[in-house]
């Protein structure tokens, strides 16, 4: 690791546990249970054009990402999905069972980081974006990708984005680890953070949860601190400052409003 | 022929999803793509030979350098549909 990298921001790798501090300028996180975020989330600085080709999913990640990113240029983004557009590309398997030509504008949104093209084509923005899968643990390897970002470069912040959404239906009886609902989690990583929590990958094998890895990191806000594990690899994170609850909006750029909350 | 034309401007619509552009604000010589006209894109005309082939059962050859001068109106493409189910 480069002698430039702030010490709080560096990624530790000890007796096979990883674990970082990860400031958090900004949070934002959409529920859509019945569609209400979804109506609620606009979109309405995409172009036409360009916006009636957007997925449900797709829409409530780019409000997500661009309400977490407002008046910050030049993010890097990482972004996680366990399953993407899944709902496109069953729709095109059907398509292909039944006979029928693939929808060229389906198609061409299908991939796991559509939502991440989309972000850099929308908002112009040339930075690098990535995009990562790990099945259950999607959210959580997802974090430590931007965490591993942000200590590469902690001068500027970068953006994390998850989202999903249930499975088709032709998958059968949805699972409680995917999660009842389509969601959007932002997280703007940051060096005006005056919220951060610390972030543990450990090494000793631990029951899995019932719940979606998002959720945990969650429950992380309201109390203190949290765990999940897949069944094997467990993972933890700690608020060092309780008190609030909710992460303070980004501050201005004059310093005067920046703390920091070592750990 | 207007019977058909008004297929061809509803299949247009609905066909690529078009928001805030009805049937009727597509004009008979409207340029269809490029950023004269309705703005359309590579993607649509992809998608709207999809659409015309499962309607018409036309035969589209996107090799052919007539695809373009075909696609290029609503006008056009009535003739072609004409022209290729004559």
């Amino acid at each position: 690791m480069s002698a430039s990298v702030r010490p709080e921001s560096e990624i530790a790798r000890a007796r096979g546990e990883i674990s970082f501090r990860l400031p958090l300028d900004r949070r934002v996180f959409r529920d859509d249970v019945g569609g209400c975020a979804l109506a609620a989330a606009g979109v309405d600085f995409v172009d036409p054009m360009l916006r009636r080709r957007l997925s449900p999913l797709a829409k409530l990640t780019l409000s997500s990402a661009f309400e977490c990113s407002k008046g910050v240029s030049g993010v890097r983004l990482v972004y996680a999905s366990r399953h993407g557009e899944i709902a496109r590309t069953v729709a095109m398997l059907e398509d292909i069972a039944q006979g029928e030509a693939v929808s060229p504008a389906r198609f061409s949104l299908s991939v796991l980081n559509a939502s991440a093209g989309l972000f850099s084509l929308i908002s112009g923005n040339p930075e690098p974006a990535t995009a990562i899968s790990a099945g259950r643990s999607s959210f959580g390897y997802g974090l430590v990708e931007a965490a591993l970002r942000f200590a590469e470069d902690a001068s500027r912040p970068v953006l994390y984005v998850y989202s999903d959404e249930p499975l088709p239906t032709i998958y059968g009886k949805s699972h409680a680890e995917e999660g009842a609902s389509r969601v959007a989690l932002a997280l703007l990583i940051g060096d005006m953070a005056e919220t951060a929590l610390h972030c543990s990958v450990l090494p000793t094998a631990r029951p899995a949860s019932a719940e979606p890895q998002f959720r945990a990191f969650l429950r992380c806000f309201e109390e203190g601190a949290s765990n999940w594990s897949d069944g094997d690899t467990p993972w933890h994170w700690r608020r060092p400052n309780s008190q609030a609850n909710e992460v303070p909006a980004r501050p201005e750029k004059t310093g005067a409003g920046k703390s920091d909350l070592g750990i | 022929m207007e019977t058909l034309k008004n297929e061809i401007r509803k299949l247009i619509v609905d066909s690529l999803a078009l928001e805030d552009v009805t049937p009727d604000d597509i004009g008979d010589d409207l340029p269809l793509f490029g950023d004269d006209g309705l703005g359309l894109d590579s993607i649509d005309a992809l998608e709207l030979g999809v659409a015309l082939r499962k309607k018409y059962g036309l035969r589209i050859d996107s090799n052919d350098s007539g695809t373009r001068e075909h696609f290029a109106s609503v006008d056009n493409l009535v003739k072609f549909i004409q022209k290729s189910n004559g």
